[in-house]
């Protein structure tokens, strides 16, 4: 069994603990044994270290990344802040005198980055490593006719220089969809599908940008495919789709609301798992679709030949 | 004992900025054999000159140094001055203390005086030793080569022609007339590329003095300035040119398609096809990439026998030729066939490409809607696809809005950094001419700047402003496909301080003038060298515009930069005008800078013939058995040869081994 370093960061368990239990579930069920990295810190978050001070962030990612060294295991993320950073710093850390730098600090905890570990976003995982195939063998229900919106992020996009699986086009990306119709549904391109979501800086610094961004995305996904549900791979993405849905919709903005997942959420619910362990936490909600993803009609028949 | 006088320049502020020239003079004074030293601010100019040749002509000196600049430019001049003077030329020796030293060592100024010191003194080691050496001429070949037949070449092809000089035009396509004829019009004048172009073309192809050689290209080049031999492959046409009437009939029964490359691919063409109408030599070949051999008429095999009839069964393109100039029948070979031309001088004008669209992820590369600015010049010219109708690729509509970006892989770390300067003008030029032929269609051109530097460019492009052609500035940060087939142009408006987003039908992207294919090889070839910006290095960037540094070999168009048509005919006609120089001559100069053998020392052991770059040395018979002999117009003095040689029976003038120890005693005393 694959196994690799499962780091958290700070969004899936401290607001969507389900997606984190969706990855236990999902992943050892695919066969990747996850793997946790003890004292494991923040990544660190691109609204600190990394806007004043390339060292210390180098420094406390590497710290990260010394962690699942010594395990001898590579390192998988499920945000893609977290994978960003990470994916970063580790690039910055090849030139030697930056590593020569920032071990000078690590070794004041008695740390050393080696580079020995690799970088990997949950999404490159199921695209490369398990692959649509056995995800396809892995299902109980198929989702044929429901029609997902992808939202892959911006971290995972770009720079893709610093990052071990790339996209053939980060302008038009194709993993995420890749993994959606794996599941037997539709994932339609659409003209903002590598827009950012508004999330991150933005965010924190004016809400107002954030919502205007996230409101012409929305509105290219409801005008362009008006989908049954909109899918993520990044946990701040998720967040931004559950909650700001919300206030545009107490302003009036919008009179609908498009259920969200993160794709391993989506997985598991199609993989038969209980949706109060995978799918539980939500402001917009997704009992109606839930319920129609693990109905008796989309059930795949036992009989067949499974060779999970 | 020699009597050398040095002569320390100040390059203005460009040597004495930085290095002490009183103190080089003052201890080049203390050296001995140095009867003066001397400085001053620009030894190359006229009383700078005079200083040498006035020591000269009062005997006070019979070996010079000249320290300053560098040889590359200014040696010729000294060695001049010193002819001026009554001395032999090659009794001179510079001291490189500019661009080797104070230039380099900007930020060092006691250490560059230092370095200087030593340099100058070695200079004087060598100066004190140096021989009187005699130019040798040789006879020159009274014709000239012209590879590449677009524009440049057309017209450097006739200049020379027009001058009486046997002239031969090589082009890789089978017809000349390069990229212009693939445009419609042409900047500021919007006069029909074609109907400029043509006359010329059929100039060329009629001229006496002219002999095109079309679908051919060169394979090898050996020789120097006066005496070249160049090997040109003229590569298979499978087609009987003599007998080739151009009619089309072959192209129109050829059932075999592939993208037409004349037409930027927006459309196909036969097999057997015409590069284009107006083709000179209008001729017909048989691309057999795309052949698909009907009736299994495989290049040199025999017609299958029909049962029915009893008639042997031909291929329809040889069914269709009223000339009879095909035959499958012949075992021809795909080589083709080799030509040996001996020229005397060469005119390189190999053009450029333009880059596709498949680099620019951004771009939506694979959206039909979105094509080059070459592409868009085929789509609206009369010879074009669509007759010269403007329709959108994706949806053969008219298209409502329309985007033009610039500078799409030019001025862009990613892919090339200078600039492809013709762009800003011809997107100009296809705005216009859409907007009169067009007047509802909405024109949106996005411009890192506008650079109209030329005669009438800027009047032309602020015509254009007035005609309502929405011209922004910033650049286009990507486009999405929006469903329907239009598309969403995100771009940053620097004026309004704003990103800007909108939709358009057709995008037009301005991609990069870069080397053309093939150009590294031909490089190799003929020992041309690359600039930073991967273009053919002139000798000099400004007072060597159309020379290289392989004597002989001359430049033209956009193989040395980007440029535009006035630009490009304008340097055709001075590389033709240099080109002809030694062909006028009737002889050319070959520096005395050469290895010799001394026969009497050479064993014969033949060491040396290998190793010669260059062919030169040969084993001849000398009293009682064979020797090495240098034939004089192979050699370039490399000194390879002089190095080997066992016995030290090679000398290599100029650089003679008393000379050289005299120049390291120097440097390490």
């Amino acid at each position: 069994m694959e196994k690799i370093g499962l780091y958290l960061g700070c969004n899936i368990p401290f607001k969507a603990p389900d997606i984190e239990q969706s990855f236990r579930k999902v992943f050892p069920a695919l066969g990747v044994e996850l793997t946790d990295l003890p004292g494991a810190g923040c990544c660190p978050a691109w609204g600190t270290a990394p806007s004043f001070d390339l060292n210390t962030w180098c420094a406390v990612s590497g710290r990260n990344i010394t962690i699942a060294e010594e395990l001898g295991v590579d390192v998988m993320t499920g945000c893609n802040s977290c994978f960003g950073i990470l994916s970063e710093a580790k690039h910055f850390m090849e030139k030697p005198d930056r590593k020569k730098a920032v071990n000078a600090i690590l070794g004041q905890v008695g740390r050393e980055f080696k580079g020995t570990s690799d970088i990997y976003h949950a999404s490159n995982i199921l695209h490369e490593v398990i692959g649509v195939e056995k995800i396809k063998e892995s299902l109980k229900y198929q989702l044929e006719g429901l029609k997902i919106a992808v939202q892959p992020g911006c971290h995972i996009l770009w720079p893709s220089d610093v990052m071990k699986v790339k996209e053939k086009n980060s302008f038009y990306p194709t993993h995420l969809r890749d993994l959606c119709e794996a599941l037997g549904a539709e994932a339609p391109e659409y003209s903002r599908l590598e827009a950012c979501c508004g999330m991150g800086g933005m965010r924190s610094t004016d809400v107002e940008k954030s919502l205007g961004l996230f409101t012409e995305k929305l509105r290219s996904i409801k005008e362009e495919l008006d989908p049954d549900m909109i899918v993520t791979t990044c946990s701040s993405c998720f967040l931004q789709f559950d909650m700001s849905q919300q206030i545009l919709k107490e302003r009036g903005v919008i009179d609908y609301e498009i259920p969200v997942f993160y794709y391993t959420q989506l997985l598991a619910l199609a993989m038969g798992f209980d949706p109060k362990e995978v799918a539980a936490i939500s402001q917009t909600r997704r009992d109606g679709v839930i319920a129609e993803i693990q109905s008796e009609k989309r059930k795949i028949n036992e009989e067949e030949p499974h060779g999970v | 004992m020699a009597k050398v006088g040095v002569y320390v320049c100040h390059c203005g502020s460009n040597i004495a900025g930085v290095i002490d020239v009183e103190a080089v003079r003052a201890f080049a004074e203390t050296l001995p054999g140095v009867a003066v030293a001397r400085k001053d601010l620009f030894m190359c100019s006229d009383s700078g000159q005079e200083m040498i040749k006035q020591d000269i002509r009062d005997g006070l000196v019979d070996r010079v140094v000249v320290a300053a600049c560098t040889p590359r430019t200014h040696e010729p001049i000294f060695r001049a001055a010193l002819a001026a003077g009554g001395l032999n030329k090659y009794l001179f020796e510079m001291a490189n203390i500019r661009d080797q030293d104070s230039w380099v060592h900007a930020h060092d100024p006691v250490g560059a005086t230092e370095k200087a010191k030593k340099v100058v003194a070695s200079a004087i080691g060598k100066a004190s030793h140096l021989k009187p050496l005699e130019d040798k001429f040789v006879d020159v070949t009274d014709a000239a080569l012209v590879v590449g037949g677009g524009v440049g070449g057309i017209f450097a092809a006739l200049e020379l022609a027009n001058m009486g000089h046997k002239t031969y035009l090589v082009e890789r396509e089978p017809s000349i007339g390069g990229v212009m004829a693939q445009l419609d019009k042409t900047f500021p004048t919007n006069d029909c590329s074609a109907c400029i172009l043509t006359p010329v073309m059929v100039d060329a192809g009629n001229h006496p003095n002219i002999e095109l050689l079309t679908y051919s290209e060169v394979d090898d080049v050996e020789g120097y300035i006066g005496n070249f031999t160049v090997k040109v492959r003229q590569k298979q046409t499978y087609i009987d040119w003599k007998k080739c009437t151009g009619c089309g009939a072959c192209a129109e029964k050829c059932p075999a398609k592939t993208p037409d490359a004349f037409n930027s691919g927006l459309s196909n063409r036969h097999a057997a096809y015409i590069h284009f109408p107006q083709a000179v030599p209008k001729k017909a070949v048989i691309d057999m990439g795309a052949c698909i051999n009907c009736a299994g008429r495989t290049i040199g095999s025999e017609p299958r026998i029909s049962k029915k009839t009893g008639e042997p069964i031909y291929a329809p393109c040889e069914k269709a030729c009223p000339a009879g100039a095909i035959d499958r029948s012949l075992a021809l070979d795909p080589n083709g066939t080799i030509r040996e031309l001996k020229v005397g001088s060469i005119v390189v004008a190999t053009g450029f490409k333009v880059m596709e669209k498949e680099n620019f992820k951004e771009f939506a590369p694979d959206c039909e809607n979105v094509i080059t600015a070459l592409q868009l010049e085929r789509l609206i010219s009369a010879t074009g696809p669509t007759g010269g109708k403007l329709l959108v690729p994706g949806t053969v509509n008219k298209p409502h809005t329309m985007t033009f970006v610039s500078c799409v892989g030019s001025r862009d770390e990613r892919f090339h950094t200078h600039c492809s300067r013709v762009c800003c003008m011809y997107m100009i030029k296809q705005a216009r001419l859409l907007k009169e032929k067009y007047p509802d269609l909405s024109i949106n051109m996005h411009f890192m700047d506008v650079r109209a530097a030329g005669k009438g460019y800027d009047e032309y492009y602020t015509g254009a402003r007035a005609m309502g052609i929405n011209i922004f500035r910033g650049k286009v940060g990507g486009v999405e496909k929006l469903p329907g087939g239009a598309l969403r142009v995100m771009a940053y408006d620097m004026e309004a301080g704003t990103p800007i987003e909108y939709e358009t039908d057709l995008m037009i992207l301005a991609t990069a003038i870069e080397m053309a294919d093939g150009a590294k090889e031909l490089a190799q070839k003929m020992g041309l060298q690359f600039c930073g910006n991967n273009f053919y290095r002139e000798l000099h960037p400004k007072l060597g515009p159309v020379e290289t540094s392989v004597r002989g070999l001359y430049l033209a168009g956009c193989c040395q930069g980007p440029k535009d048509i006035p630009d490009t005919v304008s340097q055709a006609k001075g590389a033709a005008a240099a080109a002809a120089v030694p062909l006028s001559q009737g002889k050319v100069k070959i520096e005395p800078i050469l290895s010799e053998v001394h026969p009497e020392k050479c064993s014969g052991c033949g060491i040396c013939v290998p190793l010669c770059p260059y062919d030169a040395i040969s084993l001849k018979p000398y009293a009682d058995r064979p020797r090495a002999v240098i034939d004089m117009t192979q050699c370039k003095g490399c000194g390879v040869c002089t190095s080997a040689c066992p016995s030290a029976a090679i000398v290599l003038h100029g650089y003679e081994e008393e000379q050289i120890y005299a120049q390291i005693a120097a440097l390490t005393a």
